[in-house]
């Protein structure tokens, strides 16, 4: 056994994070970028988790390998992170800032260190298994990877099919390996990690369809699992992105997605609802649609839960622009046709008919549940389960177990979507900051990066690597022709094709030609700047290049995706578009880039749950914080909120939050202010208050918040007996009910129709706490629900289903026939059509409670406006990134959270709080900042002070300076180009987009 | 190894051949039926449908002659007697104070652990033990069947322990092919035949026995396989009726699982009776390979 030390003590510098899915990888690099040691044990012989397994991603259609691609790599190249693959963890003992974990480690059979990933030994294997992660769908090799983009990319020999281990012969990966990695003498290892917490993100398992076998899967050769439709979807899947059946492998023309298959369902399946099925079927059904304009899609669905921010605005794009078809019906039979595949479902209809429809094809949404060994894990852990094998977290702390030190993060926290589990993974990641605050930079190493080769002067040798992307670009772009057609070109040095250049394998192979070739300037020919510059610069940078002579040239995007099938075109559009870049990158000079100190304080504007959270996290983490809140007293909404759905007391949450608040010596609290002035930039702020105070501050935390909605639908304001949820939850409180009461209650009130078009998100389950309060505390009492869809996700549906056991009514009703409220003599009575009767019903109540919606805070606007910050078309600040980067502002610097995101729960304004707080840590956590090489550069010489550029400057960085002319502020400037554009002079020059390169690729294309 | 054993009116009256065959087939697998005494019938749809205490107090009355029998296992062959007595009992397990009731009333008390088997449930074991292949003789080579398990063996009015699939029993389809027969995959293992209904509203009972019919001859079946004397009786009785008028041009004879095992075992055809169905069958049991 070994040791992997690390500095042992009670307060250790590092963090172990169990499980390698999307919320430990953001995690670890939360961690790792902010001053901790990161110790990485993932189950799996490669990190990705569930999310490496789907095709695109709701509702932005992003590809989701190309997200989280880059940061596998990111996390395989990080100095501080150490990755255990093939690993499990078998036992934990010590306390907090002092456990010792033993972790078993697998043989992959393979040496990591002698493995060059070259994948000859796969290409030579000759055994075929089928293939796991294609999901039965294709065939892999004894000797594989988990993925092609897999980190750690060293191959594992999987004994159980491996000729030579089976049968004593063959050892056919041996023979041809040359780097002689191959070890069949490898063996199990013990090794012991010294750490000061311990995070859980062991993510999913995949409800088995196999166990519905009315539904016919693993029977009938053309019923899909929903995750095997991810699979077919993707251009490296089995099919490489053609829809076809597996049975036949024919194209289907109708397909059916059945949803809640084993969710919602305590009898067969889960009592739970997996949160994201509704939008993932969705998803898969425009994205068939755009992939085969044939498709016709039916969903066949319970309850559409489009809960999300902007989800029900993509749920009607579906329907209205891709003509997805919703059917609300439970499918019970699915039969199918002999001879031709094809398979009938059986429905009722609303009024009871029963149907029998013909589909070619059959998907079954499945949902998500804990791993098998759920309840052990959360022994082995010393943790508790909840009674579904979830952790058990609190709404106030969702992230936090009941061991101190160990904490849990995504999908074992009950289900949730890829950027609820990236919120966690930086809620966690904060919380472990604020745990270990005193070990912070203690156990980390700096990277080393070699000295930058001096180019200038030197003739340009440019390397031109063309990438693949397995098929995604290769099926439609001729990648070779591409190569053939450039590397003669003056100045290309070199030139090649690569598989997949993201990979970790081809960082090294790049890293290689460039020292190989003596290039001294590097284009990527792939995909999209956004995502992947980023990591080639730092390896062309690895290899000793200033990493600004790097260009990437997107042949993906504006090539084989947009003119897919016309391979003529797009390879000679490809050709065209790195020749440009060729002509472009001729002219690239190294830049030297600034760097600035960063002010170890934050500001936080907001002084409800969300803020109150994410300062108290940040002043754990050492840093002082500035809280802003505009009223006089703290706590925001939650004042008037006073049970969670699962009954915890909110009141008593939020006075000991407020008094943790006033009193923790790091936070200084500003009430009845607002901000008055804004200046300065990332790391460097400063803010002037209403009041006068000057506040310095190295970053920013929105958490404004938002307002409920004042009713006037359903003759809110004619009579005492409506109310709104909030108002009766008051009466509930204060025992100020009638015993016996009939209560009644409105779903959507201001909700999900125009002009406020989207789902509150928190009124469903209001509505049925607040149901369940009431007739707890007086069975005799009638309660009855009209609504439009009941969206208690997760495992709020515990509470539906608990609600509907004590005698809850809950009456349908659609917006085009919304319940008629009438005033009577003893209260109200309200008239709907009930679906189940099929006839007009009265019922008679003595309060209508309205479930009405939430708003934006009005101070958002102008918050927006000062920080420049977006805001989507409902009012809501928009974050960088819908996916992975849900709490960071485009601007750098600034966080977000709670309310002024999105609606949400209290449980998930407290992990987007802490989220933001751990985003928020790793900024102030940096000694300095380094400003972007691609900013525009000012000519004082050249410039006139015309004022254009200072007129037209987002981000302020032109300015009067002393002498009444205009300087320009570098650490400022987000290289937008704008001043770039009207500059008449042409002052202004953009690095990397400097007039003379933008001209030769003009050039180049003409 | 003794069973006891409920025969249930069925068998014997109208599918009186399955009696016979069950017997046989028993016997040769070294398993004497012990049948119940004075055992009444166990209420069917009728009971249920007048009276529901009646429903619960019929298949009663037969658990607790079981119960006094000595014997730990009681096997019932007709589907609809399995269910209703199985939920009987189950039920009077949940319900201490009905079982008090009925037991008053009763000469042999319900008392004691008793397993109620279906005929698969027994079956399965004699393979599982290797009894049944011991058993075999020769195969049955001409047989394409699909095995036919009704809507009441695997689906019950409330949980009750099932040993095979709900939705998509497999428990026949697996004796068959360790006979070294397949049997045909296809969608109406649990579909009903219409039952009682094929009696007073034939309309319904025909249209349901027509698609079971058609996916069968689609998927290429020569035969059905059953265990249910209602579902062999419907589909063998009202074949010609119902084929007329839903214009099928096949024929298939529809067996007893007793009968296939019974001919494998090299029992005599004319013992086994199996001459005495509707839609005869006789030929698919001409062509006859040893087993190894």
């Amino acid at each position: 056994m070994s040791d992997q030390t690390s500095s042992a003590g009670p307060t250790a510098g590092s963090v172990a994070i169990v499980g390698g899915g999307i919320g430990g990888m953001q995690a670890a690099l939360d961690l790792a970028d902010s001053g901790f040691k990161v110790h990485f044990i993932q189950k799996d012989s490669s990190l990705g988790g569930t999310m490496v397994m789907l095709d695109k991603t709701f509702p932005t259609g992003d590809c989701a390998m190309c997200m989280i691609s880059p940061k596998m790599v990111e996390i395989a190249r990080h100095p501080n992170v150490d990755i255990h693959a093939f690993a499990e963890v078998t036992g934990v003992t010590g306390a907090p800032g002092d456990f010792t974990l033993t972790v078993k480690l697998q043989p992959r059979y393979v040496d990591a260190d002698k493995c060059t990933g070259c994948g000859i030994c796969e290409k030579k294997c000759p055994k075929l298994v089928t293939s796991e992660f294609e999901q039965g769908l294709a065939k892999r090799k004894a000797i594989y990877s988990l993925l092609a983009q897999a980190v750690p990319n060293t191959r594992v020999i999987d004994r159980d099919n491996c000729l030579y281990f089976q049968r004593g012969r063959c050892r056919a990966c041996e023979k041809f390996c040359t780097a002689e990695a191959i070890n069949f003498e490898d063996t199990e290892k013990e090794i012991r990690i010294h750490t000061g917490a311990v995070i859980l993100s062991p993510g999913l398992n995949r409800h088995d369809p196999a166990r519905h076998q009315e539904l016919g899967f693993g029977r009938w050769p053309n019923v899909v699992s929903s995750i095997q439709f991810e699979r077919i979807l993707s251009a490296s899947g089995p099919f490489m992105g053609e829809i076809k059946r597996p049975g036949d492998k024919i194209h289907p023309r109708k397909i059916a997605w059945i949803q809640c298959v084993g969710s919602r369902d305590p009898h067969h399946g889960n009592p739970w609802c997996s949160s994201v099925c509704c939008m993932y079927a969705t998803k898969q059904a425009v994205i068939a649609k755009e992939h085969d304009h044939s498709i016709e899609p039916t969903i066949f669905y319970m309850e559409m839960r489009a809960f999300g921010k902007d989800f029900d605005k993509y749920v009607d794009r579906a329907k209205d622009e891709f003509g997805v078809r919703y059917h609300r019906a439970m499918i019970s039979a699915v039969h199918e046709e002999a001879g031709t595949g094809n398979l009938a479902l059986r429905y009722a209809e609303t009024d009871g008919t029963v149907v029998e429809e013909t589909f070619n094809m059959v998907v079954l949404s499945i949902g998500l549940e804990p791993h098998a060994d759920a309840f052990e894990f959360a022994k082995l852990f010393g943790i508790t389960p909840n009674e579904h094998g979830f952790a058990k977290t609190s709404p106030f702390a969702p992230v936090a177990t009941d061991r101190a030190g160990i904490y849990v993060t995504g999908t074992y926290q009950g289900p949730k979507d890829i950027p609820e589990t990236v919120i966690q993974g930086s809620a966690v990641a904060g919380s472990a900051m604020a745990l270990l605050s005193e070990g912070r930079g203690t156990e980390v190493v700096q990277k080393e990066l070699p000295v930058e080769r001096a180019v200038s002067g030197e003739e340009s040798r440019i390397g031109v690597l063309v990438c693949h992307c397995g098929i995604n670009i290769a099926q439609t772009v001729n990648v070779e022709a591409v190569v053939e057609a450039v590397k003669d070109l003056p100045n290309v040095a070199y030139a090649a094709d690569l598989l997949y250049a993201c990979s970790q394998d081809s960082q090294e192979t790049i890293k290689e030609l460039v020292r190989d070739h003596n290039l001294n300037r590097v284009i990527v020919a792939s995909c999209t700047p956004r995502t992947h510059e980023p990591l080639f610069q730092d390896t062309i940078r690895d290899a000793g290049l200033n990493k600004y002579l790097f260009e990437l040239a997107d042949i993906r995007e504006q090539c084989s995706w947009c003119h897919m099938g016309q391979t003529e075109t797009a390879t000679e559009k490809a050709i065209q578009i790195v020749k440009m870049h060729i002509a472009k990158i001729r002219n690239f000079e190294p830049i030297v880039t600034e760097s600035v100190d960063v002010t170890h304080a934050a500001m936080v504007i907001g002084g409800g749950v969300a803020g109150m959270t994410s300062a108290l996290s940040l002043a754990d983490q050492g840093f002082p914080v500035h809280l802003i809140e505009n009223e006089p007293v703290l706590g925001g909404l939650a004042r008037n909120v006073y049970r969670t759905l699962d009954n915890s007391d909110v009141q008593a949450f939020l006075t000991d939050i407020i008094e943790k608040t006033e009193n923790h010596p790091n936070i200084t609290v500003h009430t009845g202010v607002t901000v008055k002035k804004t200046g300065g930039f990332v790391g460097n702020f400063q803010t002037a208050l209403t009041d006068g105070t000057q506040v310095d501050h190295g970053t920013i935390i929105v958490a404004a918040g938002g307002t409920e909605y004042d009713p006037t639908e359903y003759r809110y304001n004619e009579s005492d007996n409506i109310i709104t949820q909030r108002e009766l939850e008051k009466r509930i409180a204060a025992d100020d009910l009638p015993p016996g009461a009939g209560i009644a209650m409105i779903q959507c009130v201001g909700s999900r129709e125009e002009p406020v078009n989207y789902c509150s998100r928190i009124c469903c389950q209001d509505a049925i706490k607040n149901a369940i309060a009431v007739k707890k505390a007086s069975p005799d009492s009638r309660v009855t629900i009209f609504y439009r869809d009941i969206r208690t996700y997760g495992l709020r549906e515990d509470y539906y289903r608990m609600a509907r056991e004590l005698g809850v009514l809950f009456i349908r009703f659609v917006p085009e026939d919304p319940p008629e409220v009438t005033i009577t003599d003893k209260g109200v009575a309200i008239r709907a059509f009930d679906y189940i009767l099929n006839r007009d019903i009265v019922i008679n109540a003595d309060y209508l409670a309205l479930s009405t919606g939430l708003r934006p805070h009005p101070s958002i606007e102008k918050l927006g406006e000062m920080y420049k910050l977006t805001r989507n078309a409902e009012g809501y600040f928009l974050e960088a990134h819908v996916k992975l980067r849900p709490v960071d502002f485009p601007s750098e610097g600034i966080f977000v959270a709670g309310l002024a995101h999105a609606p949400k729960n209290l449980d998930e304004t407290v992990s987007q709080a802490l989220a933001a707080a751990g985003r928020a840590g790793v900024l102030l956590a940096q000694d300095r900042l380094n400003v972007s090489g691609i900013i525009a550069k000012h000519d004082r010489d050249l410039c006139m002070s015309c004022l254009a550029c200072f007129r037209v400057c987002p981000f302020d960085a032109p300015f009067i300076d002393e002498d009444g002319r205009i300087s320009h502020n570098e650490i400022k400037c987000m290289g937008c180009g704008i001043c770039a554009g009207v500059c008449p002079a042409k002052a202004f020059q953009v690095n990397n987009f400097r007039d003379d390169q933008i001209i030769a690729m003009i050039d180049a294309a003409v | 190894m003794q069973l006891a054993y409920y025969p249930g009116c069925s068998l014997k009256q109208s599918s009186a051949l399955y009696d016979v065959q069950c017997q046989l087939v028993f016997n040769k697998l070294n398993i004497r039926l012990v049948e119940l005494e004075d055992w009444n019938c166990c209420g069917a749809t009728s009971a249920g449908k007048t009276d529901d205490f009646l429903a619960i107090a019929m298949p009663a009355r037969n658990v607790g002659i079981a119960a006094q029998s000595g014997l730990d296992t009681l096997l019932i062959p007709c589907s609809a007697c399995y269910s209703r007595t199985l939920v009987a009992q189950h039920y009077l397990a949940a319900h201490p104070e009905q079982k008090e009731e009925i037991n008053e009333g009763l000469g042999k008390k319900i008392d004691g652990p008793l397993k109620v088997s279906s005929i698969l449930e027994v079956l399965q074991t004699t393979l599982e033990s290797g009894v049944l292949t011991d058993a075999l003789v020769s195969k049955p080579v001409r047989l394409k069947p699909v095995c036919y398990y009704g809507c009441m063996l695997t689906r019950f009015p409330f949980d009750v322990p099932v040993s095979d699939d709900i939705e998509n029993p497999i428990g026949m389809d697996t004796l068959i092919e360790a006979m070294g027969i397949h049997a045909i995959d296809w969608n109406y293992k649990t579909n009903c035949c219409g039952a009682s209904a094929a009696v007073n509203d034939p309309d319904t009972a025909f249209h349901l026995m027509s698609k079971i019919m058609t996916d069968a001859i689609a998927r290429g079946a020569n035969c059905i396989i059953t265990t249910c004397p209602m579902c062999q009786l419907n589909l063998d009785a009202y074949q010609e009726a119902f084929c007329k008028q839903y214009n099928i041009e096949e024929r298939l004879p529809v067996f007893f699982i007793t009968e296939v095992l019974g001919m494998a075992m090299g029992l005599d055809f004319h013992d086994l009776q199996i001459d005495r169905h509707f839609i005869d069958g006789t030929d698919l049991f001409k062509e006859m390979e040893p087993y190894e």
